[in-house]
């Protein structure tokens, strides 16, 4: 296997249980709203810039707290992503919803 | 058969190639080849390199800076890299890898939902409809160099298939 599928593999087996079930209802979520391809697209695009994207969530959570008023599934996310590999999962969930 | 090359990193030590289509048979690779178009077809290689020359000569013209020219020429060079440069790809047990340029991709047979049967290639792909993304996501296998009939048959037993021509 490629790296990149090896450190996904890695990841899907180090997730917790939680983790797990956050990134299939992320995935339901979008699949649901038929935002798959065009999620797809951003995520196959902006996979080297996961941990950045990360960063920036946690640069504005101050802001998001203000909108939102319980932004746990926000935070969960954040740190998922900030984990190599974490792009390529949630791509792989699109992938089998379409 | 007879033995592989040894200095080919990516198949195993104890590949053997078989006589009727080149391909490398490993212990765990059902089955190997390397896809290079650009050694087989010299007429649409010259058409490349003329492409290639008058576009870099065209943005010389018209930016008169080298960089651009070389950009444009690199550009070019890479979108065309699939033909230029030579593609390893092996089928496994566990799935598919491809190797181009030293940047390997693979999936598991378990991921890959789709396969599309052309003349020349056939597409693998892990959406179950038509996307815009097939080719990224998924795998274009070019039969170059490869006993077509074989990796067909195994493409089939692995994933099924519509023939796409």
């Amino acid at each position: 296997m490629g790296h990149e599928e090896r450190r996904a593999d890695e990841l899907e087996a180090a997730l917790s249980d939680d983790e797990r079930a956050f990134l299939d209802k992320l995935a339901d979520g979008l699949a649901r709203r038929r935002l798959t391809t065009p999620a797809l697209f951003f995520l196959e695009s902006m996979k080297p810039l996961g941990f950045l994207g990360s960063q920036a969530m946690i640069m504005f959570r101050p802001l998001v707290s203000v909108v939102l008023s319980s932004p746990d599934s926000y935070d969960r996310l954040a740190r998922i992503l900030e984990r190599r590999g974490s792009i390529e999962l949630l791509l792989r969930r699109l992938e089998a919803r379409t | 058969m007879g033995t592989g090359d040894p200095s080919d990193a990516f198949l195993p030590r104890d590949s053997l190639v078989c006589d009727a289509c080149f391909c490398y048979i490993g212990s765990s690779v059902t089955l190997a080849w390397t896809a290079h178009p650009a050694r087989r077809r010299p007429r649409d290689l010259a058409l490349v390199a003329a492409v290639l020359f008058l576009t870099s000569g065209a943005v010389l013209l018209s930016f008169e800076s080298l960089f651009m020219t070389g950009l444009a020429a690199v550009i070019l060079v890479v979108s065309v890299g699939s033909f230029l440069f030579p593609t390893h790809y092996r089928l496994s047990e566990e799935g598919i890898e491809e190797r181009r340029l030293g940047v390997k991709r693979a999936r598991r047979w378990a991921e890959l939902r789709r396969l599309e049967i052309g003349p020349g290639a056939a597409l693998v792909s892990p959406f179950a409809k038509k996307s815009w993304l097939d080719r990224t996501r998924g795998f274009l296998l070019l039969f170059d160099g490869a006993d077509r009939q074989a990796v067909v048959d195994e493409l089939r037993r692995r994933i099924g298939a519509a023939d796409g021509a």
